[in-house]
């Protein structure tokens, strides 16, 4: 099974933030994780439009999770890549080593 | 990671959340459950970490900065998306813009219904700006000047000949001003005149106007540069001019180290002063320029009539009591003078009255026609928009079955509404603006209507066009709307939801009767100021104005100060143009037919006793010099023209018309008969010719006696209009004329060279435009309610088609059917011709003042316009019922 479309960068960085947080990727620690190893500030809004649009493709899921901070007015969102994100990740990477082929000497930093 | 509990260094206190209308807007636009919940809590989570960090003031700022990011962002991915979010929540505007989004929504599903709706609105509201603009600056926009309520024109009222606006006497009007009371103050200023105008440039001739010094100081007009007139003359060296805002502008190049330097007119020094604003100044439509003069005092002798007067009324004084107080004056005038002023009165006419009096009737007609085209646009688009209801049906059973309520689905169509008038309005102000524009930059003097060169898309009609816009919204959204609120929620599912509804229908029959009566009223009115207009044209006005150029030539000065001399200038300058190739025929008159002023007195013949000043007959005076009569095309009916024999000294030939043989010689002719012309001497005057009447004052006018004298023999004015037929260009003819007139003296200027078609035209430029206008908006209307009657039948089919298709299978024959559709269409148009034929003679009134010598009823019209109408809607009748009589009798059986 391969995904209908390419993944776009920011979804991409989505995923694989959500990946890197494993057990603790709540929508507001993934988007720190972006903003940290991107280095950049990452709009609020697109980044839940991001995360609404990777769940209606079924690349994510999520589920209610209660947090420890009674301040929190909130329900606590946890995120989880689905086998057709992997997947998605997976073809998107594939792409992206095929044509970075060769290209070593072009791509790599100095 | 772990989902950090501790508060942080700030510390946290509920009371210091984050700002309360920043939660309260998040709460609005974000999603429902869980997944706004979470984005609002986690934006709360940083905020205290931010508030740790940085401080609560600050915190609060970023949070609201970043809140108000967020539910725009929310709000436009709902409005993109199609998932209303503020609207779940019921705010007015939320509605609103969820309201919004779907009629967008529709009208790009459906094109052709949008260009349609909004074409037909743009068309209505274009033509109604556009109209409302001129009626705006002309009617409603009160005169450019101080208290303009308060000026009045004041005329001379010749009793028995019944002209009411006769220009006064000098030594009448310091009467008038010395004697009275009720005016605050009276002044007066001449006919406009043709002088020469030595400038910075070569000479030129303008049209100069003579007035008291007093003249704007009454009026209330400043100067845009300088000043007005000094008000006291003695305290004057050289006479004081003022230059009209035209005249600078275009022939001197808006110069404004003009002011203060001496220049001459008609070879006397006068010195600029000022130049008045670009307004519209009484009595002065044309001047070129004002000379401040003496008008009241150094005239009192108690002959001639040449002044206009215009007076400001004192405080508290009404124009009825000043019309009884100059009234008394005026009757000892009379008797004081009696051998002048018997048969004397005055006239006083509100000043704004006498600039735009003539031009109501016709400015309200056409604004009324606009109005009755823009209803009709109404109607077409509110048929257009039960059309679409009726087919939506399902859509707002369903809607009303999920829960809104038919305040709801209403809102809904008038949002619509609102939208297509909007989009409307807005191409169709675009539109006027181009055409108002248009109209008072290049051809003002079209339409003869004075003040329409002021006439803009100013404020005030915007808010006219706003008004429009939300009226004619309410006009035709307001049927759909009201049946969308009708709807219940179970008729999407009978069988009624997806027929067509009855009432509907019947509203949408009631909205083409309405449609076609309008159309009828409208194309009677188009067709009697059409048949107005041929009449006027096709009036015999006794010239032949094809192939005829004229051009005014001014001998002013010291050099032409002798009366032999202009003589011999004008002879020679007519023969030799007269040699000039491709000049047929040259003549000269001193005041062209058509062309606005021109001299008159009293004449009598010479054998009867002379009739006492009261009874006595008016007639037009004009000097003419070669052939005038053979180059304006004048027949000439019994004796002969001028010619060697005329010239004689102390010969006295005159040529009259027609109309004065008539008068006097009804059953013979006129030749040979002697008559005295109370010009400057009563000596008689022998008769040699009788020429076809001219009507001098424009084709409306019935032709009154005239008397041609020789030039030579009565050089009456310094001027004389050059009348050349030709068999070239008139470009070729003027050059002609200038060439020539240069060859003689190259000091004298040629002005107003016309091509006399042009002036003959510009006499009716009113009625013209009124009828052009008037068909073009009936021509709309008509081809509106065609396609309403159109959409109506070819509904109505597409839904019978079932019904129709039995028929035919049951036997009937295709032309049944046809005769069926077409005889549905012709039962509304016959209702709505009967009501429109009684709207007709409703309107007749209003359309009296604008007619001439026809009968706001006449038959002849209104049959025109029913047999147009009928024609029109039989075309709209004839593709549908062609469509019915094709159904095939299969169609019947196949499923919705």
């Amino acid at each position: 099974m391969s995904p209908n479309s390419f993944l776009g960068e920011f979804e991409q960085m989505v995923l694989l933030g959500i990946l890197q947080e494993g057990d603790e990727a709540f929508a507001l620690e993934v988007r720190r994780e972006i903003e940290r190893s991107a280095d950049r500030t990452v709009s609020r809004g697109a980044f839940y439009t991001t995360l609404d649009r990777l769940e209606r493709k079924g690349y994510v899921v999520w589920s209610e999770a209660e947090s420890d901070d009674p301040r929190r007015t909130g329900p606590l969102r946890r995120f989880e890549v689905t086998p057709e994100g992997l997947l998605a990740l997976r073809v998107s990477r594939r792409a992206f080593d095929a044509l970075s082929r060769g290209l070593d000497e072009v791509l790599s930093e100095a | 990671m772990g989902r950090a509990a501790d508060p942080g260094p700030g510390g946290a206190s509920p009371e210091h959340g984050p700002p309360g209308w920043a939660t309260r807007l998040l709460e609005r636009v974000l999603p429902d459950g869980a997944v706004g919940a979470s984005v609002a809590a986690d934006l709360e989570e940083e905020f205290r970490d931010v508030r740790g960090s940085r401080g609560r003031r600050r915190a609060e700022v970023w949070y609201s900065w970043e809140t108000v990011k967020l539910a725009g962002h929310f709000q436009w991915r709902a409005l993109r998306a199609g998932v209303g979010t503020m609207g779940r929540r019921g705010g007015g505007l939320d509605r609103q813009l969820q309201n919004a989004r779907l009629a967008m929504r529709h009208f790009v599903r459906a094109p052709g219904f949008t260009a349609t709706a909004v074409g037909t609105i743009a068309l209505g509201i274009g033509a109604s700006v556009a109209i409302f603009a001129v009626v705006d600056a002309v009617l409603l926009d009160p005169l450019p000047y101080e208290e303009a309520d308060e000026l009045v024109a004041i005329w001379e009222w010749n009793v028995p000949r019944d002209r009411r606006e006769n220009v006064a006497n000098p030594g009448n009007f310091k009467a008038w001003r010395d004697r009275s009371i009720t005016f605050e103050a009276m002044t007066a200023v001449s006919m406009m005149q043709p002088t020469k105008f030595t400038g910075p440039e070569q000479p030129e001739e303008v049209m100069t106007q003579y007035a008291s010094p007093d003249f704007f100081s009454v009026l209330g007009m400043q100067a845009a540069l300088g000043r007005t007139f000094t008000p006291d003359l003695s305290a004057v060296e050289t006479t004081e001019v003022v230059l009209s805002d035209r005249y600078w502008r275009q022939s001197l190049g808006a110069d404004t180290g003009i002011l203060g330097r001496t220049f001459q007119l008609n070879d006397t020094p006068v010195v600029v002063v000022g130049v008045l604003r670009p307004e519209y100044v009484a009595f002065g439509e044309g001047t070129d320029l004002w000379a401040s003069i003496d008008v009241g005092l150094g005239d009192q002798t108690n002959s001639g009539r040449w002044m206009m007067v215009l007076g400001r009324l004192a405080e508290g004084r009404t124009l009825e009591a000043a019309t009884d107080e100059l009234r008394t004056v005026a009757s000892r005038l009379e008797e004081e003078y009696p051998e002048f002023n018997a048969g004397w009165s005055v006239n006083l006419v509100p000043l704004e009255e006498q600039i735009v009096g003539d031009v109501r009737a016709t400015l309200w007609v056409l604004l009324g026609a606009v109005a009755v085209l823009l209803l009709i646009a109404c109607g077409n688009v509110a048929n257009l928009f039960l059309v679409r209801a009726t087919a939506r049906r399902s859509e707002m059973a369903v809607r009303r079955s999920l829960g809104a309520t038919g305040g709801d689905l209403a809102g809904q169509l008038m949002t619509e509404s609102v939208f297509v008038s909007g989009a409307g309005a807005l191409i169709g102000v675009g539109v006027a603006v181009a055409a108002v524009h248009w109209v008072t930059t290049t051809m003002p003097d079209a339409f003869g209507i004075p003040r329409i060169e002021s006439a803009a898309v100013d404020p005030t009609v915007l808010a006219f066009a706003a008004a429009l816009t939300v009226g004619t919204a309410l006009v035709f959204g307001l049927l759909p709307g009201v049946q969308a609120a009708w709807t219940t929620p179970g008729s999407a599912l009978s069988s009624e939801g997806r027929g067509p509804s009855r009432r509907s229908g019947r509203l949408r029959d009631l909205l083409v009767v309405a449609e076609v009566a309008l159309s009828v009223v409208l194309l009677a009115s188009a067709v009697v100021l059409v048949q107005s207009f041929m009449r006027l044209t096709s009036v015999d006005d006794g010239i032949e104005p094809e192939n005829v150029v004229v051009g005014r030539v001014n001998l002013t000065g010291d050099r032409w100060d002798s009366l032999s001399r202009q003589i011999a200038f004008y002879e020679e300058l007519i023969d030799r143009v007269a040699a000039r190739p491709g000049v047929e025929t040259v003549g000269g008159i001193t005041f062209l037919p058509m062309d606005g002023l021109g001299a008159g007195t009293s004449y009598w013949p010479a054998d009867a006793p002379t009739p006492a000043a009261d009874e006595r007959t008016v007639a037009d005076v004009r000097n003419v010099e070669g052939d005038y009569f053979g180059a304006m095309g004048i027949d000439l009916l019994q004796g002969r023209l001028f010619d060697e024999r005329d010239r004689v000294e102390g010969t006295r030939s005159v040529v009259v018309n027609r109309a004065l043989a008539d008068l006097y010689w009804p059953d013979e002719s006129g030749v040979g008969e002697r008559i005295v012309v109370n010009w400057d001497d009563q000596t008689p005057w022998e008769i040699v010719g009788v020429v076809e009447s001219v009507r001098l004052q424009g084709p409306d006018t019935e032709p009154r006696g005239t008397v041609y004298l020789p030039y030579a023999s009565a050089p009456f004015f310094p001027w004389m209009h050059v009348v050349v037929r030709g068999s070239t260009s008139s470009s070729d003819v003027a050059s002609a004329i200038r060439g020539e007139i240069a060859a003689i003296d190259p000091e004298v200027p040629l002005g107003s060279v016309r091509v006399m078609k042009d002036v003959v035209d510009r006499s009716v430029a009113r009625p013209r435009v009124t009828g052009v206008l008037m068909i073009v908006f009936a021509g709309l209307a008509t081809l509106l309610a065609a396609v309403g009657l159109y959409g109506v039948l070819a509904y109505a089919v597409s839904r019978r088609v079932r019904e129709i298709g039995v028929r035919i299978a049951l036997g009937a024959e295709p032309r049944r059917v046809l005769r069926l559709v077409v005889g549905e269409g012709t039962r509304l148009v016959a209702v709505g011709l009967a009501l429109g034929l009684v709207g007709s003679f409703g309107v007749q009134r209003y359309l009296e003042a604008l007619l001439y010598q026809v009968d706001p009823g006449d038959p002849r019209a209104l049959a025109v316009a029913v047999a147009v109408l009928m024609t029109v809607s039989l075309g709209a009748c004839a593709a549908p019922a062609w469509r019915a009589s094709r159904v095939a009798p299969v169609e019947a059986l196949r499923p919705e």
